[in-house]
């Protein structure tokens, strides 16, 4: 009996730990994958909390809607499903507008403009785009990089694609040499370079892209959302926080 | 070969929290999969219902034979579709977890059932004691000692599964790491420290099922 006793105190102990706070009416429920610096990641040597472009981005949504902000941190695969299931409100986490997203959800007018670059070690031969023809180049799987890549095989003939899980996964192969470069934001892309002195990017401006905020297509609450974007676009807070986060050059 | 811990260390603390994640999942999960397989295997054993028995046998069969990931994923984005209730990560990881484990915890305890002399049953039977205490006190806790080991094999098997809970909004030690990894451009050192934290519990666990399994055979 002693042990059973033991056993249920355990368990009790572990259920209590686990109750799901309420959340209270009104709150934004923000979709989010903090694993993408510098628009959401943690800062897990100190404070712990989410950070970065779009987090700052949403706060300023929250205020002007008079809204608390949540933010639910979850896989990048996860946020259109979740979404879908209304487990969140809104996605934003750098979701870039394709037509095959827009099929299943509501996007907002863009707030930033994605440029993808390829990340390839100095001595790479490859010089300008049409250059990277026959590389084997690594790709994050679920990205619209992935399309981005199909285009400029498309464009340059040949190109190996090699589909991968994260970016970090993808710069270990290049150190490795397994693949000869890889695809990424422009904003990824200048961390990387800065990080490994042995790096540098090839920008790929003809493939730019809008990144904007997901809703449900039956939610309403698209009109207002633009108007805040408007909004801040217009007060040039939007600005100030692609300084801050960004610099002068990028994120244009 | 360059590794750079030092920049890891600050983060370790955030990483280790997942084991609390890792524990309060795997510990629930391998209590209700224990109850319910341990029901399941002696479904499987009773001969005169073929109902039941059929129901215990194709419950594994499906529970075993479709991937923990996908349940994990229906549990939790098809429930609310489909019912309209907003199951929360909490109870959609430890609902498939617990299922998932029960099926599997089933096969060991069958094992360990079909390793008890049918003799103890049929003597225990004959004695006028009622079926169900027969099982109870003298056939199922010589099946449980019988299949110890596997049942670690299943804990074990759990605690490592945890790390696909990152798909239901849940931090587990594994999507902290690559929160970690992104936030430092650094790959494979936090996940050498993460695999040190499963290692690290695994062993734990398996020394202390090695002590139980010396205390029971003392009395051999």
């Amino acid at each position: 009996m002693k042990f059973r006793t033991i056993f249920t105190l355990i368990l009790t102990l572990l259920i209590g730990g686990c109750s799901d706070n309420q959340l209270e009416e009104g709150t934004l429920i923000v979709g989010t994958s903090g694993d993408n610096p510098p628009f959401e990641f943690y800062d897990t040597s100190t404070q712990q909390d989410l950070k970065g472009f779009d987090i700052d981005l949403t706060q300023l949504i929250g205020a002007k809607l008079g809204r608390k902000v949540v933010f639910k941190d979850m896989d990048f695969n996860s946020l259109i499903p979740s979404l879908l299931s209304k487990r969140i409100d809104i996605i934003v986490a750098a979701l870039t507008h394709t037509p095959e997203r827009a099929k299943r959800v509501a996007f907002s007018n863009p707030y930033l403009t994605s440029v993808p670059v390829v990340v390839i070690p100095v001595s790479s031969k490859a010089k300008d785009m049409h250059s990277l023809m026959g590389l084997k180049i690594g790709v994050q799987i679920g990205t619209t990089h992935e399309q981005t890549l199909k285009k400029l095989k498309e464009k340059l003939g040949s190109l190996k694609i090699v589909g991968m899980n994260k970016l970090t996964e993808m710069a270990q192969e290049i150190k490795t040499g397994r693949i000869d470069g890889l695809i990424t934001e422009m904003d990824n892309g200048v961390v990387l370079v800065k990080k490994n002195k042995d790096w540098r990017y090839i920008s790929l401006d003809e493939f730019k892209e809008p990144y904007c905020l997901a809703m449900r297509k039956d939610d309403p609450f698209m009109v207002r959302m633009n108007e805040v974007l408007k909004e801040l676009q217009d007060s040039g807070e939007l600005d100030k926080l692609k300084l801050k986060w960004f610099g002068q050059n990028n994120g244009a | 070969m360059k590794l750079h811990f030092a920049e890891l260390i600050p983060s370790l603390p955030f990483i280790a929290k997942g084991a609390l994640v890792v524990l309060q999942y795997a510990g629930i999960s391998v209590s209700l999969g224990f109850v319910l397989g341990s029901v399941l295997a002696i479904l499987r054993t009773l001969e005169n219902s073929s109902l039941l028995k059929g129901f215990a046998i194709a419950y594994v069969s499906i529970f075993r034979g479709t991937p923990l990931l996908l349940q994990l994923s229906l549990a939790y984005f098809a429930i609310p579709q489909l019912f309209g209730y907003q199951i929360s990560a909490f109870e959609a990881g430890v609902l498939s977890f617990s299922l998932n484990s029960a099926a599997y915890v089933s096969e060991a305890i069958r094992g360990g059932l079909q390793a008890v002399d049918k003799g103890q049953m049929e003597a225990g039977l004959s004695l006028g004691l009622p079926w169900w205490t027969v099982m109870r006190y003298i056939v199922l806790p010589q099946a449980y000692r019988n299949c110890l080991p596997s049942l670690v094999n299943e804990v074990i098997g759990l605690i490592k599964e945890t790390s696909l809970l990152s798909v239901i909004m849940e931090m587990d030690l594994l999507r902290r790491a690559n929160i970690v990894a992104a936030e430092k451009y650094l790959y494979f050192e936090p996940l050498l420290f993460v695999g040190v934290i499963y290692y690290g519990l695994t062993f734990i666990l398996s020394q202390l099922a090695d002590y139980f399994e010396r205390k029971l055979k003392k009395h051999d």
